[in-house]
């Protein structure tokens, strides 16, 4: 179960604030696909970042699997975003020294328990999966902008997280390229029983979500 | 794959920013490894010296209060005989030995002390006449000396022009007196009535030898008429370690009518001068490495801000901060190791290209440790510099991070 509780965010600019983030509240089950949408400054992106830990909020609470993660230091975060939380950003996101394989195995290298051949397995299977399987030992600037994103969305799942945070992550994708990816993560969110919250403004992907939520300058409608 | 690895792997990427970053580092300790190779080498050869010729003491009349120009004895009547030197080389040796033995030396040959790293040689007596005399209308001191014991004394001394004093028809001029009078090598001089042949000019040694002339003891002996006599005897130790001091006063002891004054203390100053030095110029490349960590810093600055968002990525995959100062540690060992071995490789061309120049004689000479000295200092500084950026780093929030670029 991934709940929010009274979620706020006060950005302050000087003498002026803006409130990003006014009582937020939801739960989501695990196993369940929930979209949310909203016109660009609703507050979408920054309601993704606190419940990925990235944001410190103003104020509420943000529970993955009862573990409060705004109560834990720096430290606590980093362990709980890379043995729970899979993230695919809305930007190319890998590091350039780094081949495909070795890009898909980074969150292992935080993991003070991953198995080094275990995990080269499961991402040389995932990257099979995502359709790179004859682009392994390629770097990030011999892929198109479709490939490098898929290998952002191996990497996000190759700690079986129990939540996949996903920021428009078809936005520069073609059509085939766009449903091979969301097949691959609805596939995985019931095989593994994940939660999946995606950022997007896809009215077409947001339909094939279990549940919509709405974002309206900084709340829930 | 490790966070080494990962580190590794960064510095390969920016291998131009590598290079210029780790040269900072590498200039400095060029500098510090330079200074040590070249300063100690130079207090090396000053220990050699100081222990192949040892301390020196000078034995004269005891009715000559003073050891200076001045007071030589001249026209005094003051004189050592001639044959009182083995009797005195006899006491010496005997206080040598016995003051060996009582410090834990061993003595294996009578009179010869052994200890140290070098074979102790025998003790060097280099007796002296003086006489003063006109020469070319000006008053002069003659000096008549041992020439072979006299060389092994004098070690520092060169010829400006001609040769050493070798031959008993040639006398020898200090370089003062050869530019007073304007004599050259090949011209004739006569002293008290006898002609000689300048046979060389002393190069300048900044004490009263460059006004005098030199001839062979016996020579001038003859010529004054002081046979079997000697103005004072200066004895030179060859051995850094022997008790001369014990020597000293044995002498002033046990010979009737001589005093001996030990140099000692001419030797430990020079050694003491040449350490200051070197503490100095440790002091200033200690600074260097200073200035080196103060830019080397800045480069990282520079290079982590560059990478904001990555470092903000590798925190959103779970990498803690400990994770990601450890990955900038390996970061900056391997930039302190590629600054080390180029500053060391820097270091020992510099001593090999300057250091002979700088203190003629001496030898540059390699150690296992010097190597290991430079890798660890350019790492400390490289350490030192990436502290800093480091730690602002790790603690930048991840949506400070992206919010970067």
């Amino acid at each position: 179960m991934f709940t929010v509780k009274e979620l706020q965010k006060i950005y302050h600019f000087g003498t002026e604030s803006i409130e990003a983030l006014q009582n937020i509240n939801f739960s989501v089950k695990r196993g369940e696909f929930v979209a949310i949408i909203g016109h660009s400054g609703s507050g979408k992106s920054t309601l993704l970042s606190v419940m990925g830990g990235l944001t410190r909020p103003t104020a509420g609470v943000v529970l993955i699997e009862d573990e409060d993660l705004w109560s834990k230091n720096d430290c606590g975060r980093a362990r709980i975003r890379n043995n729970k939380v899979g993230f695919i950003f809305q930007f190319a996101s890998l590091i350039p020294t780094l081949d495909c394989l070795g890009n898909v195995m980074l969150p292992c290298l935080f993991n003070p328990k991953g198995l080094q051949w275990a995990n080269q397995e499961k991402a040389q299977q995932l990257l099979q999966i995502v359709g790179l399987a004859d682009k392994i030992h390629a770097y990030p600037n011999e892929l198109s902008g479709g490939q490098q994103r898929r290998v952002a969305i191996a990497r996000a799942l190759i700690n079986n997280p129990i939540l996949i945070l996903a920021d428009e992550p078809t936005g520069d994708l073609d059509e085939e390229t766009e449903a091979e990816v969301m097949k691959l993560l609805l596939t995985n969110i019931r095989q593994h029983q994940a939660t999946l919250i995606m950022v997007t403004h896809n009215l077409h992907l947001a339909q094939r979500a279990d549940r919509v939520l709405q974002m309206k300058k900084g709340k829930l409608q | 794959m490790r966070l080494y690895q990962l580190a590794l792997r960064e510095i390969g990427r920016r291998k131009i920013r590598t290079l210029y970053t780790a040269s900072g580092i590498a200039l400095s300790v060029a500098l510090l490894v330079a200074t040590i190779l070249v300063g100690s080498a130079g207090q090396k050869d000053l220990l050699l010296t100081i222990a192949r010729y040892g301390h020196s003491l000078t034995i004269l009349p005891a009715t000559t209060m003073d050891t200076s120009l001045q007071s030589f004895g001249i026209g005094s009547g003051h004189y050592i005989p001639e044959e009182a030197i083995p009797s005195i080389r006899t006491i010496y040796d005997a206080a040598i030995k016995t003051g060996w033995e009582r410090m834990g030396g061993l003595v294996l040959q009578s009179g010869i002390p052994f200890g140290g790293e070098q074979q102790i040689q025998e003790a060097i007596f280099a007796p002296r006449l003086y006489e003063e005399t006109n020469v070319l209308d000006r008053r002069v001191v003659v000096a008549g000396v041992d020439s072979v014991a006299e060389y092994q004394t004098r070690f520092w001394w060169e010829v400006d022009s001609g040769n050493l004093m070798n031959d008993p028809q040639e006398v020898m001029v200090g370089k003062v007196f050869a530019a007073i009078t304007g004599v050259k090598v090949g011209d004739r001089v006569d002293i008290n009535g006898q002609s000689f042949k300048v046979g060389g000019i002393l190069r300048e040694t900044d004490s009263p030898d460059d006004y005098m002339i030199f001839s062979t003891l016996p020579t001038v002996q003859k010529l004054f008429g002081k046979q079997g006599l000697v103005s004072l005897i200066n004895v030179r130790a060859m051995c850094n370690y022997c008790p001369v001091g014990d020597a000293e006063l044995a002498i002033n002891q046990k010979v009737v009518g001589v005093r001996a004054t030990s140099q000692r203390e001419i030797a430990q100053a020079q050694h003491k001068i040449f350490r200051n030095v070197t503490h100095v110029i440790l002091t200033l490349v200690g600074l260097s490495l200073l200035m080196a960590c103060m830019a080397v810093f800045n480069m990282i600055m520079g290079t982590m801000h560059g990478r904001i968002r990555e470092i903000g990525l590798l925190k959103v995959l779970g990498a803690s901060r400990w994770q990601l100062m450890r990955t900038f540690a390996y970061e900056s060992i391997a930039l302190g190791i590629l600054g080390g071995l180029i500053g060391y490789a820097l270091g020992v061309s510099i001593a090999f290209g300057v250091g002979p120049w700088l203190l003629s004689g001496a030898i540059i000479e390699l150690h296992w440790w010097e190597p290991l000295l430079a890798v660890v200092a350019a790492i400390m500084t490289s350490l030192l510099a990436t502290l800093l950026p480091a730690l602002h780093t790790s603690r930048i929030s991840v949506a400070t991070a992206f919010r970067a670029q």
